[in-house]
C-alpha cells in the first residue's frame, strides 16, 4: 500500500494506492490520524485502493471519528470499486456522504 | 505427525469434554435456567465435533451435529431446557461416549447393529426438538402449587411476522488477527439467500488512540430472506464460531427468541430494538411486546437446596484453569523407579560411610541421605491426584440408581481435595461403586418408610476423604436405616459362623458382613446382592493394604470407613532374616516380636501360647525352603492380618526401615506368600512377604488342628 501525502496550505492531500488490508491497517492509520491533527482539511483519494477488507473499512472508520472529535474537516473521496463495494455490503453509506451534502437541510 | 499420538489425544480430550458436558447436563437439571451450563455443553458438543472431524470420525460428527443444532436452539433462548430434554441429553451423551471409545479401538458393549438402531432412535428425538420452531416454548419445569403466575400480556407465543431469518454476529475481537473476516462470510450468505438488510454497528470503536488496527470492533444484524435451512447458515459462521457471538432467529420466531437478544447483545435493549425495527425484523408493535414485563419466573419451591447444603454437583476446576502439565504416565513410573535406584544407592553409600568413620564424609552422606529422601516424596507426590474426580463421578451414578429405585437421594461430597497415588485412585472406584449402590439400595429406606419414621423424605448419601497419620480414610455414609444386628446374627447362625447362644459383641457382628455370599437383603435386587459382596470389596481393599470398617446405628444410618495407605510404591517394613536371606514384613501389620525360648524351639510347636491365645506359628524356613542352618536363639514376629493372627519364625530381627517397592516379574506373579521385592542398601534382594495370605493359611491350618485334637483331651505344655 502506497500512501502518498501533500501539504499546502492548511490541507493534506493523502492518496491510497494498493490493498488497505489488515496487513497495512496499522501504518494507515498512523498516517490518517497524524494528518487529521496537523490539518484543519484533509482529502483522500482513494480512487486507487484495489482491495479492502474488515480493517481496513475499521481504518476509515476511525478517521471519521477522529476528524469529527478534532472538528478537522475529512472527506473520502473517489471511491474505488472495491471500496464502493464493501460499503455496499456493509450499508455505510451514510457515513461517505461528502461532508458539503451533509449540512444540507431536508 | 504421528496419527496414532494424534487420535490418542483426541480420545483423552474427548472424554474429558464428555465429562464436563455431564456436569453441566446434570447442573442444567437442577436449574433449567442456567446459562453458563448450557454455553458449556454446546462448546463441549461443538469441540467434539470439530476435532472429529479432523479424524473422518464421520458417525461422531453427524450425531454430534444433531445434538449441537437442538442446543444451539436452547443457547437462543428457542427452547427450555425441561427434563425431557436433559434427559435426552444425557443419552446423547452416553451415546457419544460409545462412540469414542469405538474409535479407541475399545471392545463395546453393543455391536454396531444395536448403535446404529439408538442412534436413529435419538436421532429423532433430537428432530423433534430443532424443528419445533412455529409451536410454543415448553412450560417452564417444576412450577410447585405457590408458583407466581403470568402476569405478562403474552405467554410467549405469538410469533413475529418477519419472514427473514435474523442473523447477529459479534465477532470476537482476534477474528481478523486469526486470518477470518466477516466481510467474506456475509458475502457468502449472500450467495445462497439474499441479505435483505445489513446494520453494522460501529459502537464497539475505541477513540483513534486506544484502536488496535488489527482488532474486531464491529458488529452486524442481518435481516437474510433464504429457503437455506439452519443448518446451511450455521455452515457459513463454523470457522469464526468459537470465538463470537452468534444469534440466528428463524422467520416467524416466537416472540421469545427476540426477547433472548435483546437480553444478550451488549449495545442494550434500546439500541439493538431501534436497529430491530429499522431493518424489518421487529414491528413497532412487536418490539413493544418484546420489551414488556416478562412472564415472572415462577418460584421453584421444593427445589430449593436443604439447609444450605448445595444441590448443584460441586465445580471441579477442569483442565485449562490449572497450571498443569500432561505427562506420560510410563514416564512418570520411570522417574519413580529410578529415584527408587537413586534411594537405594545412596542407603548403601551411606552405609559404607559410615564404615569409614569419616566425620566429614558422614555429615556429607547425612544430608544427600536428606534431600534424596525429599526428591523420593516430592517425586511420589507427582502421581498424587486429588480424590474429587472420582468422587464427582458418583454423582451420576447417584441420579440414575435414585431413579432406578424410585428413591429420592442426595450425594454430598466433602474432602475432595484430599490427595493419593494414582493407581490407588484406580483400584478404589469399584469397590466404593458397590459401597455406595449398596447403601442406596438397602441403606436407604423407601420414601413411605423414611416419612413414618419422621426423617426427611430424601435420602443423604455422603463420601467424605481425609489424612489420618499416614493414611487416606473414605467414608461412605448414609442417613438409612442401619444395619439390623438380629438379622445378621441370626443369617450368621444359619450358616453356621456362629454358635447358638454363643456371645457376639456388635463389632464382630458387623464383621460378619464382610463373610462370602452374606446378605441379609430380603430380596436380591439387580444391583447389590448378587454375590459381588462385601467379603469381595473387602478383599479388594485389603490387597490394597488397606483396611475397612463398620458403623451403624439402627433407623440412623450406616458408615463404612476405608483406610488405605497414601502410596503402594513405598512400604514401611520390618527387616528379618533367615538364613543369609532377608525378608520385608509391612510395618502396619507388625504386632510384636519375641524371643523364642531355645527349648521351646527343640520341640517344634505350631503354636505358642502368646499370654492366653493361641498363635499358629508360621517356620518361614520351613515354608520358604531355606537351607541355611537355623540359629542358636530364633525370633518370633507375631503379625495380624484380616482378624487372624500368627507368628513367623525367623532367626534374626534387622529392625524397620522405609523401602521402594519393586513388583515381581511376570514370572513371578503365582508365587504364593511374596508380594513384592527390594533392594537393600548391600545390594542384596529382599524379597516382601505376603502377610495376608501367610496368616490366613496358618489359620486354616490351626482350624483343621484343633478340630482334630478335639476329639483328644489337649495336653497342657509343661
Amino acid at each position: 500500500m502506497d500512501i502518498s501525502v501533500e501539504e499546502a496550505s492548511g490541507t493534506c492531500s493523502l492518496a491510497l494506492a494498493g490493498e488497505l488490508t489488515i496487513h497495512h491497517s496499522a501504518a494507515v492509520k498512523e498516517r490518517l490520524l497524524a494528518s487529521i491533527r496537523a490539518c484543519a482539511r484533509v482529502d483522500v483519494d482513494l480512487s486507487s485502493v484495489t482491495d479492502i477488507d474488515t480493517a481496513g473499512m475499521q481504518v476509515l472508520l476511525i478517521a471519521k471519528r477522529e476528524a469529527e472529535a478534532s472538528g478537522a474537516r475529512l472527506q473520502l473521496g473517489g471511491l474505488s470499486a472495491a471500496v464502493l463495494d464493501l460499503v455496499g455490503l456493509f450499508n455505510l453509506a451514510d457515513q461517505f456522504v461528502p461532508p458539503v451534502a451533509q449540512g444540507v437541510q431536508p | 505427525m504421528n496419527l496414532e499420538l494424534a487420535l490418542q489425544t483426541f480420545i483423552t480430550e474427548s472424554r474429558e469434554l464428555l465429562l464436563s458436558m455431564e456436569d453441566a447436563l446434570l447442573q442444567l437439571e437442577q436449574d433449567p435456567q442456567d446459562a453458563d451450563a448450557i454455553g458449556a455443553t454446546f462448546r463441549a458438543i461443538h469441540t467434539i465435533k470439530g476435532s472429529a472431524g479432523l479424524f473422518g470420525l464421520d458417525e461422531i460428527v453427524h450425531f454430534a451435529h444433531g445434538v449441537e443444532t437442538v442446543l444451539d436452539r436452547a443457547r437462543a433462548g428457542e427452547i427450555v431446557v425441561d427434563g425431557a430434554l436433559s434427559a435426552l441429553m444425557l443419552e446423547c451423551r452416553d451415546h457419544i461416549d460409545e462412540l469414542v471409545s469405538e474409535a479407541a479401538g475399545e471392545a463395546s458393549g453393543d455391536d454396531g447393529a444395536a448403535r446404529a438402531v439408538r442412534a436413529e432412535r435419538l436421532g429423532e428425538r433430537l428432530q423433534r426438538y430443532s424443528h419445533s420452531g412455529e409451536a410454543a416454548p415448553k412450560a417452564l419445569p417444576a412450577v410447585a402449587a405457590g408458583g407466581e403466575p403470568r402476569n405478562a400480556p403474552d405467554d410467549g407465543v405469538s410469533t413475529v411476522a418477519s419472514e427473514c431469518w435474523h442473523v447477529s454476529l459479534r465477532p470476537g475481537p482476534e477474528t481478523l488477527q486469526n486470518g477470518m473476516d466477516p466481510a467474506p462470510i456475509l458475502r457468502y450468505l449472500g450467495s445462497f439467500g439474499e441479505l435483505v438488510h445489513v446494520t453494522t454497528l460501529c459502537d464497539g470503536l475505541p477513540a483513534g488512540d486506544d484502536m488496535d488496527p488489527e482488532r474486531c470492533y464491529l458488529g452486524f444484524e442481518v435481516e437474510f430472506r433464504s429457503n437455506a435451512d439452519r443448518q446451511t447458515i450455521e455452515g457459513a459462521f463454523e470457522f469464526v464460531r468459537d470465538d463470537c457471538l452468534l444469534h440466528i432467529v428463524p422467520p416467524r420466531a416466537p416472540i421469545d427468541a427476540y426477547r433472548a437478544l435483546l437480553d444478550d447483545l451488549p449495545e442494550g435493549q434500546a439500541r439493538i430494538g431501534e436497529i430491530l425495527v429499522a431493518g424489518g425484523a421487529l414491528g413497532a408493535d412487536e418490539l413493544e411486546l418484546a420489551l414488556a414485563a416478562r412472564p415472572a419466573l415462577p418460584d421453584i419451591i421444593d427445589a430449593k437446596p436443604q439447609a444450605g447444603e448445595a444441590r448443584k454437583p460441586s465445580k471441579i476446576r477442569r483442565g485449562g484453569e490449572r497450571h498443569s502439565v500432561r505427562v506420560d504416565a510410563d514416564k512418570l513410573g520411570e522417574l519413580i523407579d529410578q529415584v527408587g535406584e537413586l534411594v537405594i544407592a545412596s542407603a548403601s553409600a551411606a552405609l559404607m560411610a559410615r564404615r569409614a568413620d569419616d566425620g566429614a564424609l558422614s555429615e556429607a552422606m547425612s544430608l544427600m541421605g536428606r534431600l534424596v529422601e525429599e526428591i523420593r516424596d516430592r517425586t511420589l507426590s507427582l502421581r498424587m491426584v486429588e480424590i474429587g474426580e472420582t468422587f464427582h463421578r458418583f454423582h451420576r451414578v447417584v441420579r440414575d440408581v435414585s431413579r432406578e429405585l424410585g428413591k429420592d437421594i442426595e450425594l454430598v461430597v466433602r474432602g475432595e481435595e484430599t490427595e493419593l497415588d494414582k493407581t490407588v485412585v484406580e483400584k478404589i472406584n469399584d469397590p466404593l461403586l458397590h459401597l455406595v449402590r449398596n447403601a442406596m439400595d438397602h441403606g436407604i429406606e423407601a420414601t413411605e418408610l423414611r416419612l413414618a419414621r419422621g426423617k426427611a423424605a430424601r435420602g443423604r448419601l455422603s463420601l467424605n476423604a481425609y489424612h489420618e497419620s499416614g493414611s487416606i480414610v473414605i467414608e461412605v455414609s448414609d442417613d438409612g436405616g442401619g444395619l439390623n444386628r438380629e438379622r445378621i446374627l441370626a443369617k450368621a447362625q444359619e450358616r453356621g459362623l456362629v454358635a447358638a447362644g454363643q456371645n457376639v459383641s456388635e463389632a464382630e457382628i458387623f464383621k460378619l458382613i464382610f463373610e462370602p455370599g452374606f446378605s441379609t437383603a430380603a430380596q436380591v435386587s439387580n444391583l447389590s446382592g448378587r454375590g459381588v459382596g462385601m467379603d469381595v470389596v473387602k478383599r479388594n481393599i485389603e490387597a490394597l493394604r488397606g483396611s475397612i470398617e463398620l458403623e451403624s446405628r439402627e433407623e440412623a444410618g450406616t458408615t463404612i470407613r476405608i483406610r488405605l495407605p497414601l502410596t503402594l510404591a513405598i512400604i514401611d517394613g520390618f527387616l528379618v532374616e533367615v538364613g543369609t536371606s532377608s525378608f520385608v514384613v509391612p510395618l502396619d501389620m507388625v504386632q510384636e516380636c519375641l524371643e523364642l525360648a531355645r527349648d521351646e524351639a527343640r520341640a517344634p510347636r505350631t503354636y505358642l501360647d502368646l499370654r492366653g491365645e493361641v498363635l499358629p506359628l508360621v517356620r518361614l524356613r520351613e515354608l520358604l525352603s531355606v537351607s541355611a542352618p537355623p540359629t542358636v536363639r530364633e525370633n518370633v514376629v507375631v503379625v495380624h492380618s484380616g482378624g487372624c493372627k500368627a507368628g513367623l519364625v525367623v532367626d534374626r530381627l534387622l529392625g524397620e526401615f522405609q523401602t521402594v517397592i519393586k513388583p515381581l516379574g511376570q514370572l513371578f506373579r503365582h508365587l504364593k506368600g511374596i508380594s513384592g521385592s527390594t533392594i537393600l542398601g548391600s545390594g542384596d534382594v529382599a524379597l516382601i512377604l505376603d502377610v495376608q495370605s501367610l496368616v490366613q493359611q496358618a489359620a486354616q491350618r490351626e482350624t483343621v488342628t484343633v478340630r482334630a485334637a478335639e476329639r483328644m483331651p489337649l495336653r497342657e505344655p509343661a
